[in-house]
Order: structure tokens, then C-alpha cells, then sequence
């Protein structure tokens, strides 16, 4: 590997407690299943890329010697010491977690906020600062988003109040591969 | 007066031609190949806009869930001849590159005849393959939906930008199988891989594409084609060395030029063995001579998909058994 500006590798065991105790704590124990397909990896950039590969495709990847640009399924990123799920890993976990809600509409996907009046349901008592998978029209996945405030506080909150902030600028919702992926 | 007639049509079709922006050696060598009154009907068919073609992904929802929900839309579909999994947009009131359906990669839009080419080499479960020059991703996501995410597919891509697309495509389609390599195709056995099946759609000068780039009237000359020629020669030797002994290549481009298509095939079977196999698809014989070329007899195997004649962008097809 000469002159590469990132670094493809397995996970070290701390960055794998990392994300099992990120998902497991944010989402429910169950959630770690859907990691049950593969292993995790990471591409070292300027930020940590976390990669979810099967076995069958680390088996090539292990006999390599080329730049691994991308491999398996992006499922969230390192900063600082945290991981953040994102896309494709709050897909990969829908199954298998509550921290859901359904909105109206879709400026989501615009990287806009969630305001109270648009949200049409939720079924889990999500307090301030948790995670949540956000489903449109027909349950479609837009992404993922932190609660602003918990659902306590929902009905006495004004409709204008953010519910969920957009973020554009990170791969939080589908209308990333609109903006950023062309 | 028949031989005066031709004349004129002739040189009406070069008029016509150079009215609508080409360059002369195009329509010259187009009349070559096509005859008058077909390179008449390709200049034609080039002035229209091609239907947008949208491909359901069976990795990320059922075809007919998929066509419900685009149905709930008003997005008005037929389908299209040869490929199940396909459908022509007749209207849709909303932008079909652009619904909560594309982002989830339900579908992916994509040429009807580029949808040949990773048909043709039909990958199965299991196999290693291959894919070179892989950005954006229209082929490889096809490659990665007839494995069923199973196997391996090892897409090369030398432009880190182009690669971006790449990687956007992959992870909206939900592939899982794919790894992606940075790097020139040309030097793909650094890798050390031996591959049971490879698709090379190779750059060209994409002739075949006017229709939807008509800044490809004047961008290329012949010397250009050439140059394509030199790295497409290069890119498919390097690939056949890497294919396992029986293994399967299909090389296409979206170019109608001999030199970027025959030449090329008939250049490196000098050198490797390789035996061209029929395809089965619709679309003329490839060549066995242009101007002062004369290409390998078995060309006629290859398939040149004309745009007039296929109501789609222009391809050439070869698919070859490594012996």
C-alpha cells in the first residue's frame, strides 16, 4: 500500500465495543443482530468509516494489496471517539428496534428539521437525546435523527418546536445520495 | 441517373450532417458502415430524447411492491422487451431520479441497453467477478442484484471522484457483495486475483451516446479514437490475464467506432485465446471490415447495437470464453 491517504483494516475490539455498545444502548440489545452477517472494518481517513463485510468478502479483502476504497455495507463513522450510525446502518437495524417515528413529510430528506407538526406517530416513549429512525409515506426510510425533546413533552410543546434536527451536511438522511453521492 | 441519385443523397446526408454539428469524418465513416438512408435515420433518431428506462432492485423490495408504490405516484410504466425487471417511463408527475423510492434504491435508472451487458455475463452465486471502470455503478448494482448479493464483486474504479458515485450507488441499492479499488484497471493483476467472470465497459469516445450528449458531435477526432483504442487494448489484455482458464468476459462500449470495438477484439485475440461466443440479443453482427481494417472472421458474434434501430444509446457487445 503505497501512497494511500486512508487505511482499510478490521476493527480493533475497542472500536467494535464501540459501536455494539452504541446500538445496543440507543437501540435495543436486539439490535446487534443485525451486525450478525458479517465483521466490522474501518477506513482511516479523516474521519474513522465503519463497514460492515461479510465473511465471504473479507476473505478477498484479506488478499489484497490495492487502495480499498469502500467494501460490504457503510453502516456509521468514528469522530472522536463516538460513533454515529448512519444510513445504510440505521436501515440495517430497522427490524430489529423501537426508536422509530413516522412523519408527514419529507423535507427530512433535504437535510431540514422535524417539527412537531410533522410528525404523524411513534410508539416508543423516547426521551430528549435518544436516537430515532425516521419513516415517511408507506413506512419508507428517510433516515436518522436525535430527538430534541422527549415524547413527554410532545403534546405540550408548540407545533413549530424542533423535533428532530436536519443536518445536511452529514449522511443522516437518503436525500444524501441526491446531494452528496453524484 | 441511380448513380447520380445516390450522389445526391449523399451529399444531402452530408449536408444534413454538417447542419446538425458533426464532424465530417463521422458521417462519412457512418454512411461507411450504415449506408445513406440508415445514417440518414441515426441522425434523426439522435435529434430525440430517449425514454427514462428505471430498473426494480430485488435486493432492497419485490419488483411489485416497487411498482405499486410508483403506481400510487401516477408514474404511468410499460414493460420493456428482454428485461423483466425493467420499465419505460411514459409519465410520471414527479421526478423519477428524485422519490422517496429511488433514494431507499428500489430502483436505479439506467439505459435500456446498458442493461445488456451484465446480462449477457450473467454472474452467478458464489463467483469472483470483476468490474472494470465501474463508476457510477448501473452495471455493478446489476451485477450485485443477479448474484443476489452472493459471490464477490470487485469493482475497479481510477477516478476517486467518479468512485464517490460509485460508492453512493452501491450503499443506496443495498449492495453488500461489492469491494471497491481505487485504482487503474490496467493494473488489476497487482490485485492477485484470479476472476471466474469479468465485465469490462470500457471508457471510449461514446458515439453511441449523442443522443443524449450531443456535445459528442465535435468533441472527438479520429486520432482521439485511437488513443481509446491503445487504453482499451491495454485494459482487456490486462483483464483476460486475470481471468481463470474458461472463465467469461463480456467487453462492451457505448462507442459505434470500429477502432474502439472490433479492432480492439481483433487486436488481442492475436495474442490471447480466446474464443467469442454467440450472444443471443438483439442488434446487427459486429463487423469483419471498415475502410482498410480487416477484423477477425468470429466479429460476427459480437452485437453493434445501433441507436435508430434499438431505441436506445448505441453499444457494442462481444462476449469471449478464455480457452
Amino acid at each position: 500500500m503505497e501512497n494511500n491517504d486512508f487505511v482499510f483494516r478490521k476493527s480493533s475490539a475497542m472500536e467494535e465495543t464501540l459501536v455494539l455498545n452504541h446500538l445496543k444502548e440507543m437501540f435495543g440489545s436486539k439490535t446487534i443482530q443485525s451486525l450478525s452477517n458479517g465483521n466490522l472494518w474501518i477506513k482511516e481517513g479523516k474521519i474513522k468509516e465503519v463497514f460492515l463485510i461479510p465473511e465471504e468478502q473479507e476473505k478477498i479483502i484479506l488478499k489484497l494489496s490495492g487502495e480499498i476504497y469502500y467494501a460490504g455495507t457503510p453502516i456509521g463513522s468514528i469522530v472522536e471517539n463516538e460513533f454515529q450510525l448512519e444510513i445504510e446502518g440505521s436501515s440495517l437495524i430497522l427490524p430489529f428496534t423501537n426508536n422509530k417515528i413516522k412523519i408527514k413529510t419529507s423535507q427530512f430528506l433535504y437535510g431540514k428539521h422535524i417539527f412537531v407538526e410533522n410528525l404523524e406517530s411513534y410508539s416508543y416513549n423516547f426521551d430528549k437525546g435518544d436516537y430515532l429512525i425516521i419513516l415517511g409515506k408507506n413506512n419508507l426510510h428517510y433516515g436518522i435523527g436525535k430527538a430534541e425533546i422527549g415524547a413527554k413533552d410532545i403534546d405540550k410543546a408548540k407545533q413549530n418546536t424542533i423535533l428532530v434536527k436536519g443536518l445536511k451536511d452529514k449522511p443522516l438522511d437518503r436525500g444524501w445520495y441526491l446531494r452528496r453521492g453524484n | 441517373m441511380m448513380h447520380m441519385s445516390t450522389l445526391n443523397e449523399a451529399t444531402n446526408i452530408r449536408k444534413f450532417g454538417k447542419d446538425l454539428g458533426y464532424l465530417p469524418y463521422m458521417i462519412e465513416r457512418y454512411i461507411s458502415i450504415l449506408g445513406e438512408e440508415e445514417t440518414k435515420k441515426l441522425l434523426q433518431f439522435n435529434e430525440t430524447k430517449l425514454p427514462q428506462i428505471i430498473r426494480f432492485n430485488s435486493l432492497r423490495k419485490p419488483h411489485a411492491e416497487t411498482e405499486m408504490l410508483l403506481k400510487k405516484k401516477q408514474v404511468v410504466m410499460e414493460r420493456v422487451k428482454n428485461f423483466p425487471e425493467a420499465r419505460r417511463v411514459i409519465r410520471s408527475p414527479v421526478p423519477i431520479g428524485a422519490t422517496e423510492e429511488y433514494l431507499n434504491g428500489f430502483y436505479m435508472l439506467q439505459g435500456e441497453n446498458s442493461l445488456y451487458p451484465s446480462s449477457i455475463l450473467n454472474p452467478k452465486n458464489g463467483e469472483l467477478v470483476g468490474d472494470l471502470a465501474a463508476a457510477p455503478g448501473g452495471k455493478t448494482t446489476h451485477l450485485a442484484q443477479l448474484m443476489n448479493n452472493r459471490g464477490t464483486i470487485v469493482a475497479i474504479e481510477i477516478s476517486a471522484f467518479r468512485s464517490r458515485s460509485l460508492k453512493s450507488n452501491l450503499a443506496r441499492m443495498g449492495v453488500q457483495n461489492s469491494i471497491v479499488i481505487n485504482m487503474d484497471s490496467q493494473n488489476i493483476q497487482s490485485l492477485n486475483l484470479e476472476f471466474d467472470k469479468i465485465l469490462l465497459d470500457a471508457p471510449c469516445s461514446g458515439s453511441g451516446t449523442i443522443i443524449s450528449d450531443p456535445t459528442r458531435k465535435i468533441s472527438k477526432t479520429i486520432d482521439d479514437l485511437l488513443k481509446y483504442h491503445e487504453l482499451q487494448v491495454s485494459l482487456l489484455t490486462n483483464a483476460i490475464n486475470v481471468l481463470r482458464t474458461q472463465g467469461e468476459i463480456v467487453y462492451s462500449t457505448c462507442s459505434l467506432e470500429p477502432e474502439e470495438n472490433e479492432l480492439v477484439i481483433t487486436k488481442v485475440l492475436e495474442s490471447k485465446d480466446m474464443k467469442i461466443e454467440e450472444i443471443n440479443i438483439i442488434g446487427e453482427n459486429g463487423l469483419t471490415k471498415f475502410e482498410t481494417y480487416n477484423f477477425d472472421s468470429e466479429m460476427v458474434k459480437a452485437k453493434r447495437l445501433y441507436p435508430h434501430k434499438t431505441c436506445g444509446e448505441g453499444f457494442f457487445i462481444v462476449k469471449m470464453v478464455k480457452e
